[in-house]
């Protein structure tokens, strides 16, 4: 019989079991001719979407199964054979998944048993490497319950093979199940068996050469061609040509996994349609009271058709759905993503993005030939996010809404450290391989760091580890919840796909991540945390309640001049997404007046565009040094808002279709491609495409280079203009707010915290140069977060109680509360009487200087609350037990002990709170810089180009962008200002210590100016972080552990830059806001 | 703010101390582990010790140059080589450097018989602190006094290795706690306080000095106390309500006002049997019945503890005052004095030769240098009799340890090896030689080759293979005939291929494999084959055909009874 097929195919998503991704697996099937694959992993469906989309793309038939295997060690691979079948298998997979921790699957035969009887399945039971009698038995228990059962036979090339098949063909006759030729494949080809020994040893904890049998003796587990199966299997021509049977039995594929919208009834009355309809229009009156302007009408009209076209009605109301019950409980959000800047997304107020202000396309996120659902994330305040997850289960139950997977894969680090363990090699020269600068990617170092690290990587068991890493790499490793990626379906969720526990209790995700959900066009929603809006709501809140004015986002005013010119001075500390260094460069070059400015803003400072050296020419364009014209007519249309210049996803996609002669599809492909780099080779050919077929019609060469690359930088961080219109408009926000309610903004942002890139510190620095009055932290005046506070003849911003470092929560309600029942407190005695909070937080309020209204110094006050500890009950007089503070106690509180320094204040404030309000700790060094001719920061405003100049202060910033070649950018603080200081590569090599480690720095250097942008490129640093020690007067020999932990040398490499990274792909927001 | 000048209040009178009579000294090496460390490395250059530690790798040992380079205790290594790229590291051995201290307690009895352990084993990082305490108490003036004893001790120390010091602080005061804190904390490297003048030597040291927990210590710097004698000026009573007892106790004893013992180190039990004879033996079989008593004299001192010997020391004292020494291993530890002198009898007989007792062996010592715990088996009175012996399973392994040590003692400990298996599917790698000292019986699956059967390896295999000529089909064919010396066999029945390939991380990983690069690296192809006469062979092909080679060779590796 012709025509071999492969039906016992394992991917790598049999964690740690197979060496080949399915993509491999498939390719390599196709490659030899064969009928069909089928791909099984062990206890998991995670694998078989994308075996399944490379089978499509390969034209290959495809069977998705799962190989069970169970606790009593038998293995047996299922395929549906019927849409309901696969149901079964997936409901079964569900709960052996439940009742084991996260990664764990429970199987017992039983369940195997059961899943046989019931459903309609083919059974391909693989015996044992010893043919022992055990495993007939439990074939003959499976072949009782069905009548598809098969036994593999594989050639192991053992010492008796022959013997070993013929036992088994014995042992399926007596069984009465019939026989299967199969490899039993590990990996795609036999140069993967290293590799495969590794992953053996990686799960088993073992080094290669104690590992011994445990690895498989010959390289023999791997895809075959069809000639070596009929030779192999001359003597079983039956089970050859069973094949044939089990093909025909199974013609399940993923695709008849249609997916159906949610269809819970949200108005009996009307269709989904109707209600849209009706939703949108009220919303569009509601909008526009005075009536719905023309340009809009024909928008919203339009879109309804096509929504109407693609049945895509339920998916907005279900988006909708989940927005109203975030107004409802006063949760902020925003709606961003491909679909969310739609007409009727800002009626249905999804998003507040007035679409007439930008020209968005609707089609070109919602295209009637890709059969793909739109895409809308929606970003919630970070802290109530829960509530709207909550909600969503509630809703729609556990039965058919599950978050989606993330599957984790080995990055480099990660590969080298584990591959490194199996290799033996020593745990100097494996620290020595990790602490190499390893970059976010997927890259191992170049050869030129590893030599410089003192290894020699010809070594051969060097080279072997980095190359046996570099295959790691991009392996899943395990799976893991999305951020908040959710799959809601009509029926049983676990009837589409297994659903597995989470490291968090009573949090389940499904097998799937975003990519397979995408593959087969189901619906997802990104219910995504962000923490300005988190901060915005609390402005809010603060304004309504101190200044008596109520504001949603889609009541802010819009585009106040008076916001633009501050965003024109770079005054941005604080303003979403344009906070950053780069961003801050940005801002006076391209001067923001409008909106759409605003738009641009965002998206120009990201990779893509300045991978694509983009930027300099929107600029030149912009202030009119550079005419504005198109490389062709045709891209006019895609490029006309931009100047000329691509900046946006978007728009480097249409450059594909319209220049390079793209189609959609493959266009997408594209994206697909961008976003995933682990196919880098993919993404390489499609750039050779690209600019061939642009270079074809006519484009030059260079322009095309430019716009691959800047594809490239996208795809790793991408960027389209929806996104970008959403993050637009909180970027006016809060600059808004920022602008015209400084304190009460500055303190939403500090009750945010974490968040952004700057310390309350800064922050509150940035409030007081508004001219805010920022006061302490004191215990008869502080709330727990920071508030505002009428002072008589100003609104002024009072430090909270969450500003003390590792204050719990709770107490400091507990101290707002006791204040407010019975009044202030008159001493630290009465404070402990009155809340009941631990010795601990007293002790750290008094660190806080918090008992200063009570005129305790924190000497005293400390001294005063040492009194109350516990140890001290061992001493006290069983007297006054249970009688509050004993007076000899209360007498004493204002002992005499000696005062801190002025400066000592200062750095003790920076130690409970992060900041002083007294003065910088630069001030007390000022008399002594002065001597070495120091300047304070303020003098850079002023200062001429090509200045040397000698500057000194506190380290606020550190970073080392991915984008800048190894360039390191600081930010100084003093008592006058801030200072931006660059760093070569050559002059961090010099002092990389010091650009490093110190916390104080005195930098020499020459003024660099451009425009109102200074900066200061250093030539010599010098660490002074001993200088701060003038000021403790302290002794002993460990001299740094005294000092306050934010003024100890720190490190902050330029290895990971979470802040600067963040918004990765759309979920992105997560991380750094 | 109020200004604080020292408070007018009554003092108390207990600052004065009290006279112990006692001279303690307190020696501190802050780089102990660092410059005691068996590893090698430039002690001008940072060096820094690494191990696991609060969940990461971290310095645990510094050098001086480690010190002034910036590094500090607890730091993480990636910290540190982000500093010091090129810092010297190696792993820390906290037992082995414990050793080294123990072991320098003991060389220090020559000053003193009384010596402490450190009274706090570790730094506020929780990292191990290595010091030591003396009581020389009257002794001083047998090495010309004290600061003579301390010189002394620093420059021995001085010449621990050729390139590399051993850094020491010390002190010498009338009670523990002043020394501890005056080793650390005075300004001197030597320190010596005359008598009844601790409180003047202690009080301006800062509160760390009194061995207070780190809470403490940071309290003590929050209160703005930043010596013992601010400290010492409050009410002991108001001290104790905020700090708890702790502090004021450790107050008292640096003054020498509340007692505190020596917490000495004690050797651990010798197992050591001694006989000085009036007159010289030469007889070498006098000697072997004095050594037999000496035998049942260790037997009986091993038996009370439990005991059993792993390695026996002989030390024969001539009347020259020459000393001959014999060493006897013992594969299984031993508690039989029959065993022992039969293992010396084996030695003494073959020294018998170059053996030159003098004028006469005066003095016999016989050592257990290595012991270890060992269950003593129970006879079986009168059950084996009767069941035949099915419980004495055991008999025959303790019987073939008992050969193993008399064929060690007679030929030597590396030469006596017996087979072990090994996990591995290469055939001459799966068994191995093993000293019969260290060979272990260890049966478990892990040992056993999942697709081979016993009968199909060879009982006879071949030390190296040899080279033969075959006729096979290809790719994979059994052979057909092959001529192997010489003779031509023609086959007729073949099982196989038995396929294995190499261990590909053979050579990669360090010298324990040396073996690996021997055997040659191509996938080998076994067949078990008869020939008409019936006899069977073990032949491979090497090389995959076409993957690897184009033209296989073949070759002779075995052949079956």
């Amino acid at each position: 019989m012709r025509g071999f097929a492969e039906l016992a195919a394992i991917s790598n998503f049999s964690f740690l079991h197979g060496a080949s991704h399915p993509q491999e697996m498939v390719e390599t099937a196709a490659a030899f001719g064969y009928r069909a694959i089928g791909l099984a992993d062990r206890n998991t469906l995670a694998g078989v979407v994308r075996g399944h989309a490379a089978a499509k793309q390969a034209g290959l038939r495809y069977l998705p199964g799962a190989r069970l295997v169970t606790q009593c060690g038998f293995e047996v691979i299922a395929y549906p054979r019927s849409r309901a079948a696969y149901g079964a298998l997936s409901q079964c997979l569900t709960q052996a998944n439940r009742r084991g921790r996260k990664g764990e699957c429970l199987l017992s035969m039983d369940d195997v048993l059961g899943l046989a009887r019931h459903a309609a399945l083919c059974w391909l039971a693989v015996p044992p490497l010893r043919a022992e009698p055990v495993f007939g038995e439990k074939l003959a228990q499976l072949a009782a319950a069905t009548r598809q059962v098969y036994a593999l036979l594989v050639p192991l090339y053992g010492a008796d093979d022959k013997t070993r098949l013929r036992d088994i063909a014995a042992m399926a006759d007596w069984a009465g199940a019939a026989l299967l030729a199969s490899f039993d494949p590990l990996y795609h080809a036999p140069e993967r068996r290293p590799l495969q020994d590794v992953v053996s040893c990686i799960r088993q904890h073992m080094r290669l050469d104690e590992a011994g049998y445990r690895l498989a003796g010959n390289a023999e587990r791997h895809i075959k061609p069809e000639a070596e199966a009929q030779r192999l299997f001359a003597n079983y021509s039956q089970a050859l040509s069973n094949i044939q049977k089990v093909l025909d039995a199974c013609d399940f594929s993923l695709d008849e996994l249609a997916y159906q919208y949610p269809e819970d009834a949200f108005d009996p009355q009307l269709s989904p349609q109707e209600l849209l309809e009706k939703l949108a229009w009220d919303g569009a009156h509601a909008r526009f009271p005075d009536g719905v302007p023309e340009k809009l009408d024909g928008l919203i009209r339009h879109e309804l058709k096509l929504i109407d076209e693609l049945h895509y009605a339920p998916y907005f109301l279900t988006v909708h759905d989940l927005v109203r019950f975030a107004r409802a409980k006063r949760i902020l959000c925003q709606g961003r993503g491909s679909a969310a800047n739609s007409a009727v997304c800002y009626c249905i107020g999804i998003t507040a993005v007035d679409p007439s202000r930008l020209d968005l396309l609707f089609e070109r996120f919602i295209s009637a030939e890709r059969n793909e659902p739109p895409d809308i994330d929606i970003d919630f305040e970070h802290e109530r996010r829960e509530e709207v997850i909550q909600y969503i289960y509630q809703k729609y139950g556990r039965e058919r809404a599950g978050i989606a997977a993330t599957v984790i894969t080995y990055r480099a680090r990660s590969a080298v450290r584990e591959v490194a363990k199996v290799m033996g090699l020593s745990g100097d020269i494996a620290s020595a391989l990790l602490a190499l600068n390893w970059g976010g990617g997927g890259k191992p170092p170049p050869r030129e760091h590893i030599i410089e690290a003192g290894l020699d990587p010809d070594t051969p068991s060097l080279a072997a580890t980095l190359a046996l890493a570099g295959q790691l790499i991009g392996f899943p490793r395990h799976l893991s919840q999305h951020v908040g990626g959710f799959v809601i379906t009509n029926e049983r969720l676990d009837t589409l796909v297994p659903i597995g526990n989470a490291a968090m209790d009573d949090r389940t995700f499904i097998e799937w991540d975003k990519d397979d959900l995408d593959t087969l066009g189901m619906l997802k929603i990104d219910v995504l945390a962000l923490g300005m809006l988190s901060a915005i709501r609390r402005s809010f809140d603060l304004i309504a309640a101190h200044h008596g004015q109520a504001f949603e986002l889609a009541d802010v005013p819009a585009e106040d001049s008076a916001v633009y010119d501050m965003l024109c001075r770079a005054e941005s500390i604080g303003v979403f997404q344009v906070e950053s260094r780069a961003q801050m460069n940005m801002l006076p070059r391209l001067k923001p007046r409008d909106f759409y400015d605003l738009v641009v803003e965002v998206a120009i400072v990201r990779p893509g565009p300045i991978q694509g050296d983009m930027v300099h020419p929107y600029l030149r364009r912009r202030n009119g040094e550079e005419p504005v014209e198109f490389p062709s007519e045709e891209l006019e249309e895609v490029l006309g808002k931009t100047l000329g210049v691509p900046l946006f996803q978007e728009q480097a996609m249409r450059i594909a279709i319209v220049a390079a002669g793209f189609t959609p599809a493959e266009a997408d492909r594209l994206r697909r491609a961008m976003a995933t780099f682990r196919k880098t080779g993919i993404i390489h050919e499609f750039g050779l495409r690209l600019v061939d077929g642009m270079v074809a019609r006519g484009y030059e060469r260079d322009f095309a280079e430019r716009c691959f690359k800047q594809i490239e930088g996208f795809g790793e961080y991408g960027f389209p203009e929806s996104h970008a219109a959403s993050f637009a408009l909180l970027v006016y926000v809060s600059a808004w707010l920022k602008h015209h309610y400084p304190a009460a903004f500055c303190a939403a942002l500090i009750n945010s915290q974490p968040m952004g890139f700057y310390a309350p510190a800064q922050l509150v620095a940035e409030a007081k140069r508004q001219g805010v009055t920022a006061l302490p932290v004191c215990i008869n005046a502080s709330d727990a977060e920071a508030d505002l506070e009428n002072t008589g003849y100003e609104i002024a911003l009072r430090l909270g109680f969450n500003q003390i470092t590792g204050l719990l929560k709770a107490d400091a309600e507990a101290l707002a509360a006791a204040r407010r029942i019975e009044g202030a407190f008159d001493s630290v005695a009465d404070c402990a009487a009155r809340t009941g909070i631990g010795v601990s937080t007293l002790e750290r309020l008094a660190r806080a200087d918090a008992f200063a209204t009570l005129g305790l110094t924190r000497r005293q006050a400390l001294w005063a609350v040492r009194a109350l500890a516990p140890e001290s009950k061992a001493a006290a007089l069983p007297l006054f037990d249970g009688q509050g503070v004993s007076p000899a106690v209360a007498e004493d509180e204002h002992a005499i002990l000696p005062a801190l320094p002025p400066g000592m204040e200062v750095l003790e404030d920076y130690a409970s709170l992060r900041l002083s309000l007294k003065n910088h700790p630069m001030a007390f060094l000022r008399d002594s810089l002065a001597t070495e001719n120091v300047q304070p920061l303020a003098v850079l405003q002023d200062a001429a180009n090509g200045k040397r100049i000698s500057i000194a202060g506190l380290v606020i910033c550190r970073q080392r962008p991915g984008s800048a070649k190894g360039v390191v950018f600081l930010t100084l603080e003093d008592e006058t200002g801030t200072g931006n200081i660059v760093v070569w590569p050559d002059r961090f090599e010099r002092y990389r210590r010091i650009t490093i480690g110190a916390r104080l720095m005195r930098i020499e250097g020459r003024v660099q100016r451009s425009g109102t942008v200074v900066h200061v490129v250093a030539e010599r640093l010098h660490d002074i972080s001993a200088s701060l020690l003038q000021l403790t007067a302290q002794h002993g020999m460990d001299s740094t552990a005294h000092l306050p932990k934010v003024l100890r040398p720190k490190r902050q490499t330029g290895r990971k830059t979470p802040r600067e990274m963040a918004w990765g792909g759309s979920e992105g927001g997560c991380r750094a806001y | 703010m109020t200004a604080a000048p020292l408070p007018p209040k009554p003092q108390e009178p207990l600052l004065t101390p009290s006279l112990t009579g006692r001279r303690i000294v307190a020696l501190w090496f802050p780089h102990w582990a660092a410059e005691t460390s068996r590893a090698d490395y430039d002690a001008t250059q940072p060096f820094a010790l690494i191990d696991m530690h609060k969940n990461a790798q971290r310095l645990v040992g510094l050098n001086e140059a480690a010190g002034i380079a910036g590094l500090y205790p607890a730091m993480t290594l990636p910290d540190a080589r982000a500093l010091v790229p090129d810092v010297q590291t190696a792993m820390a051995d906290p037992q082995d450097a414990a050793a080294r201290l123990q072991k320098c307690a003991y060389w220090l009895q020559r000053y003193t018989p009384w010596i402490g352990e450190d009274t706090v084993p570790q730094t506020a990082d929780g990292l191990n602190d290595y010091g030591l305490l003396l009581d020389i108490s009257g002794c001083a003036h047998l090495f010309g006094g004290e600061r003579a004893v301390l010189e002394d001790i620093a420059m021995r120390l001085a010449a621990y290795r050729d390139d590399r010091a051993v850094t020491m602080r010390a002190a010498i005061a009338g009670s523990i706690g002043a020394a501890w804190g005056l080793a650390r904390f005075a300004a001197t490297d030597l320190s010596i306080v005359p008598e009844g003048q601790d409180a003047e030597a202690v009080l301006p040291l800062p509160p760390a000095a009194l061995r207070l927990n780190p809470q403490h210590i940071d309290l003590c710097q929050r209160l703005g106390l930043d010596t013992i004698a601010e400290l010492a000026r409050f009410p002991r009573a108001d001290l104790t309500r905020r700090f708890g007892p702790e502090p004021v106790l450790r107050l008292e004893q640096a003054l020498g006002q509340a007692g505190e013992s020596l917490n000495p180190y004690l050797p651990p039990p010798q197992f050591l049997a001694r006989k000085n004879l009036p007159q010289g033996v030469t007889q070498i079989e006098a000697l072997t019945a004095l050594i037999g008593e000496l035998c049942e004299m260790l037997v009986s001192q091993l038996q009370a503890e439990g005991q059993g010997a792993q390695r026996l020391d002989v030390a024969l004292t001539r009347s020259d005052n020459l000393v001959l020494a014999l060493a006897v291993p013992l594969a299984n530890p031993s508690a039989d004095a029959a065993h022992m002198l039969r293992l010396f009898e084996e030695r003494l007989t073959r020294l018998s030769g170059g053996f030159d007792a003098g004028f006469g062996i005066e003095g016999l010592q016989l050592v257990a240098s290595k012991t270890t715990a060992m269950t003593m088996p129970q006879e079986n009175i009168s059950l084996s009799n009767q069941l035949g012996g099915r419980l004495r399973k055991s008999t025959p392994i303790v019987a073939l340890g008992g050969l193993y040590d008399r064929l060690v003692s007679r030929l030597g400990a590396h030469v006596v090896v017996r087979p072990v298996p090994h996990a591995s599917y290469i055939p001459e790698r799966a068994v191995r030689f093993v000293s019969v000292l260290q060979a272990q019986d260890t049966a478990s699956d892990e040992l056993v080759n999942p697709l081979v059967d016993a009968a199909a390896r060879p009982l006879f295999m071949l030390c190296a293979p040899e080279p033969i000529e075959v006729i096979a089909e290809i790719p994979e064919g059994a052979p057909c005939r092959f001529r192997w010396r010489r003779v031509l066999h023609e086959v007729t029945t073949a099982y196989g291929p038995e396929r294995i390939s190499p261990e590909w991380w053979g050579g990669l990983m360090g010298e324990s494999h040396a073996g690996a690069q021997n055997h040659n690296r191509k996938t080998r192809d076994y067949y078990r084959v008869e020939d008409t006469q019936g006899h069977r062979f073990w032949l491979y092909r090497d090389g995959l055909y076409q993957c690897e080679t184009g033209n296989p060779r073949w070759f002779m590796h075995g052949v079956f009874p």
